[in-house]
């Protein structure tokens, strides 16, 4: 496939960087010399210095051949005028955005993507995305991790194993003998830096972070079955009123009445803002760093302390502070890739990354064959896929403990005709199954086939 | 100043007609020529004012603004006090007090029966409210709010034109879309009270009375017997709106449901008439003791006419006493704080008390969260350290002169409560008020019975409750007038 991406910033650079590594024909436009000399260097993509809306940097990267347009500069008005332009002009078949000015994206002026208009095909929102992730992971207090699928039936929860977790050190295939009540799948394991689907011998060990498949209203019984008890955070303490931190007050606002918000924002005239967009939540004004203010907070007494500032330093020693204060738990926003790896020893219970979110959304429109979602888990080391099976696929009519699944693949839920099934080696797969797949990233390909369109379809 | 007096001379000229109408309706021996005299007089001086000033253009600054206020509310009822003083045989001071009652839309008197008033002063009495009214809006949105005074909101621009050219001609039809407004609304209360076979007389002098929430008695009936039995319920639609603010029925007249629903002050202004007649119907039922001396349905139908006419700060009632079945403490709190801000109503005005309200909630919970920021929005109004500031000013100004005042008037009336209850009348436009029977008749100082100074000192009150008293203040700013801080 080849792709056009506008903007070598971070997301840009994920998005380059996953595509180029599956074999995509890439190429990225960005105005900055430095960012496209940078990327010439690290990726195997071509790249040009230019703006990404002009026509004539469009056709220079080849836009006229392309299959796909993905904009992400920094300027939401960048983004629709190249995707416009690829439209008009190029003829390019699927145009991807991001566009963060929540003003273009209310529902009443939804009409402005529309084909007729500004034919954008896919809108990412960078804000938007995090922040329903934030609010899952909220809503699934213990989840290091959560995704849904099937329209919210299905989850891939990550839970951490802690030293207290009864189900450690047991091969996987004694788990259902051992714990009856146990009606999930564990799809991956993230250990150390290796992130591996396991086999039936495996065993989970403390400090693991286990991906199991699960029905929605499971997800509870299985976090207890783990040992996390976390009960629902109703005191939630956000540092950092910008958009994400915003949506999420505003979320818990209108969703969860008995809920109390506490936004601390360094910046007076946005803390003002941030005050005229919400009712019940108190915003306070000032450092998340100062320790009297993350009293004034009542962090001691917080369910939860999200930080979600601009600045990951902060957001790190904030979740620190407050682990110390006494708060229940810790979610941080990095964007640093090197961070992640020692929040778990600084005492943050989890972290979010923005541009993995991003790059995850755009994924799953990059995927060929009948996929619906995907979400990329642990920078792009395995994938979590929600895909049809058509009559023609070869997963189709056979029993899973007889199908030639590659080593890294795992099913983790099927879901038919509104019912979740979780798989057994019996199980098998139905014309129109939607089935959620987790894939290690060297299987993703695979998996695509497995679900591609064929011309027999048609026939 | 040439502006100042250029405005000024027409407001004198149109109430100088008025009085010349008034003198010729007469008595019922003929016209009274010495009114028609001082009309022709005062029509001739304030034409030889306008073309004297006639380089002034139209224009005015703040300072030339509040001048302009305290000239029209000052001197006004100057022509109409001798003209009153003429017709009814009274002091000066006495007509003074009348005449400023009357166009201050107060409705307190010193006549305790309407059968000792003649015709021409009645409808002059009447008139002048209806004008007063009307000069109550005009200046609220053409000079007040413009400038900032109690920290009003600059809502302005609502009436104005948007094609706009120049200040001039977007004032202008200012002034034409509030006068026309004013001018619907006494012309369907006439309509509908002539429907409900209210007697024309009594019809046009209610409809003038009712629509600035002036509340003059215009007949000693009383007024659920005049007409029809549908008379009062109109009198309670009339006096609620009259107390909406001008912006809320231009709203209404335009169909604009989405703003009018944003209005959120009429809305609180509605609930209060509504808890109120609903409070003092079951007072009253109560008080009845019986269905048979006051059913049920009355009872509310007098219920809400008592609060309509107290909340919006006319004075009606319908029977003497009416006011006083609720403690005196919560009446004086209702009186105080009137209706909306941009209507005819008197009063701190409920927009202040909702800015002053929500302003002290935010302080409080400052006590537990020092750091932390609140909504700057009041509404849909931007709320900023000078708007707040301006409210509280303007609060602690009402608050100095109604105890001034009941400290004077303390002093020449019998009780400190007949002084109070006098002074924040006089203050929010609502000499009705104090009329009613709170004690016994013969211990309670009626206005009649008052002397010339404490009617003067409540002529005083009561301009002061229409110039927003800081008007006052800038009118005469040392700096502007002596060029020294």
């Amino acid at each position: 496939m080849k792709v056009v991406i506008c903007g070598a910033g971070q997301v840009g650079f994920g998005i380059a960087e996953r595509l180029s590594a599956e074999g995509n024909d890439v190429t990225v436009i960005d105005s900055s010399d430095a960012l496209i000399h940078r990327i010439r260097e690290i990726l195997d993509v071509r790249a040009y210095v230019g703006h990404g809306a002009h026509p004539d940097t469009l056709q220079l990267a080849g836009v006229g051949d392309a299959d796909m347009l993905i904009a992400v500069t920094l300027y939401d008005e960048v983004n629709m005028v190249a995707c416009q332009v690829a439209h008009s002009l190029f003829n390019v078949p699927t145009k991807i955005a991001r566009i963060r000015a929540q003003s273009y994206l209310k529902p009443h002026w939804q009409d402005l993507f529309s084909r007729q208009h500004m034919p954008i095909d896919v809108i990412i929102s960078p804000e938007v995305e995090v922040g329903e992730m934030l609010l899952r992971r909220l809503q699934v207090p213990g989840s290091d991790d959560t995704v849904t699928f099937a329209d919210g039936n299905i989850a891939v929860v990550g839970i951490h194993c802690n030293d207290d977790c009864p189900v450690v050190e047991t091969p996987l295939r004694q788990l259902s003998d051992l714990f009856p009540k146990l009606d999930c799948v564990v799809v991956g394991i993230h250990r150390g830096q290796s992130m591996f689907v396991p086999k039936s011998d495996d065993s989970m060990l403390a400090g693991d972070l286990v991906y199991v498949a699960v029905e929605r209203h499971q997800i509870r019984r299985t976090l207890g079955i783990f040992g996390h008890d976390e009960k629902q955070a109703n005191r939630v303490v956000i540092a950092g009123g910008g958009n994400i931190g915003l949506y999420v007050a505003r979320f818990i606002e209108n969703n969860q009445t008995r809920a109390k918000v506490k936004i601390i924002e360094s910046k007076k005239d946005r803390a003002i803002t941030v005050a005229d967009q919400l009712q019940k939540t108190v915003v306070l004004n000032g450092s998340a760093l100062d320790e009297a203010l993350l009293a004034e907070a009542d962090t001691q007494q917080a369910d939860m302390m999200v930080s979600l500032t601009n600045n990951d330093e902060v957001n790190v020693l904030s979740c620190v502070m407050a682990k110390q204060m006494g708060c229940n738990r810790t979610m941080a926003l990095l964007n640093n890739q090197g961070y992640p790896a020692i929040t778990r020893s600084l005492g943050i219970d989890a972290h979010i990354n923005p541009r993995q979110v991003t790059i995850s959304k755009i994924l799953q429109h990059v995927r060929k064959g009948r996929i619906r979602a995907v979400h990329s888990v642990q920078g792009g080391m395995a994938e979590a896929i929600e895909a049809e099976a058509l009559e023609t696929s070869s997963l189709i009519g056979i029993p899973l403990r007889d199908l030639d699944l590659e080593a890294g693949i795992r099913i983790g839920a099927i879901y038919r005709n509104g019912a979740v099934i979780i798989p057994t080696g019996d199980t098998t797969i139905k014309a129109r199954d939607r089935v959620v797949i987790f894939a290690e990233a060297q299987q993703v390909k695979n998996v695509e086939q497995m679900f591609r369109v064929s011309l027999d379809f048609f026939g | 100043m040439a502006t100042v007096f250029r405005f000024a001379a027409v407001w004198f000229a149109l109430m100088g007609s008025l009085i010349a109408l008034c003198a010729l309706i007469g008595r019922e021996s003929g016209p009274e020529a010495v009114n028609l005299i001082m009309a022709g007089l005062t029509i001739h001086i304030s034409i030889c004012f306008y073309f004297a000033f006639r380089r002034g253009g139209w224009q005015l600054n703040r300072v030339q603004g509040c001048m302009l206020l305290v000239i029209l509310w000052v001197f006004l009822p100057l022509p109409v006090a001798i003209s009153i003083k003429q017709s009814t045989g009274i002091t000066i001071i006495q007509a003074y007090f009348e005449a400023t009652s009357a166009l201050t839309t107060t409705g307190a008197s010193i006549f305790s029966s309407v059968k000792q008033i003649p015709l021409s002063v009645l409808v002059l009495r009447s008139i002048c409210q209806w004008l007063g009214g009307l000069l109550t809006l005009m200046t609220v949105f053409m000079i007040i709010a413009p400038a900032g005074l109690g920290g009003l909101p600059k809502k302005q621009g609502v009436l104005a034109r948007h094609e706009k050219t120049s200040s001039y001609s977007a004032s202008g039809y200012m002034a034409y879309t509030i006068a026309a407004t004013y001018f619907l609304f006494t012309l369907l209360c006439f309509l509908f009270l002539v429907i409900a076979q209210t007697p024309l007389q009594e019809a046009f002098l209610l409809s003038l009375v009712t629509v600035s929430s002036g509340g003059m008695a215009i007949s000693d009936m009383p007024l659920d017997s005049l007409g029809g039995g549908f008379t009062s319920f109109i009198l309670v639609v009339f006096m609620t709106l009259a107390g909406t603010s001008v912006i809320w029925q231009r709203y209404l007249f335009a169909g604009r449901e989405d703003l009018l629903l944003r209005h959120r002050e009429t809305y609180f202004y509605l609930l209060a008439i509504f808890i109120l007649g609903i409070v003092y119907a079951l007072t009253l039922f109560d008080r009845a003791g019986s269905v048979h001396v006051l059913s049920p349905v009355k009872a509310l139908g007098e219920g809400f006419f008592t609060a309509a006419s107290l909340v919006s700060t006319t004075g009606f009632e319908i029977r003497n006493g009416s006011f006083s079945v609720l403690p005196a403490s919560i009446v004086l709190m209702i009186v105080l704080v009137g209706g909306c801000s941009f209507s005819t109503s008197g009063g701190i005005t409920f927009y202040r008390i909702g800015i002053m309200f929500s302003h002290s909630i935010k302080d409080l919970n400052k006590l537990v969260y020092p750091n932390s920021v609140h909504r700057s929005y009041f509404g849909t109004q931007k709320m900023n350290v000078q708007t707040i500031k301006a409210v509280w000013t303007y609060f602690f100004s009402v608050t100095v002169v109604t105890m001034l005042g009941t400290l004077f008037l303390s002093l020449r009336l019998n009780s400190f409560e007949e002084a109070l209850l006098a002074s924040i009348a006089a203050f929010s436009n609502m000499g009705g008020f104090y009329a009613t029977g709170w004690q016994e008749t013969g211990q309670w100082t009626q206005f009649s019975a008052m002397d010339d100074l404490s009617r003067f000192v409540l002529s005083c009150l009561m301009i002061l409750g229409r110039l927003h008293i800081l008007a006052l203040l800038a009118a005469f700013n040392k700096t502007y007038w002596l060029g020294s801080r």
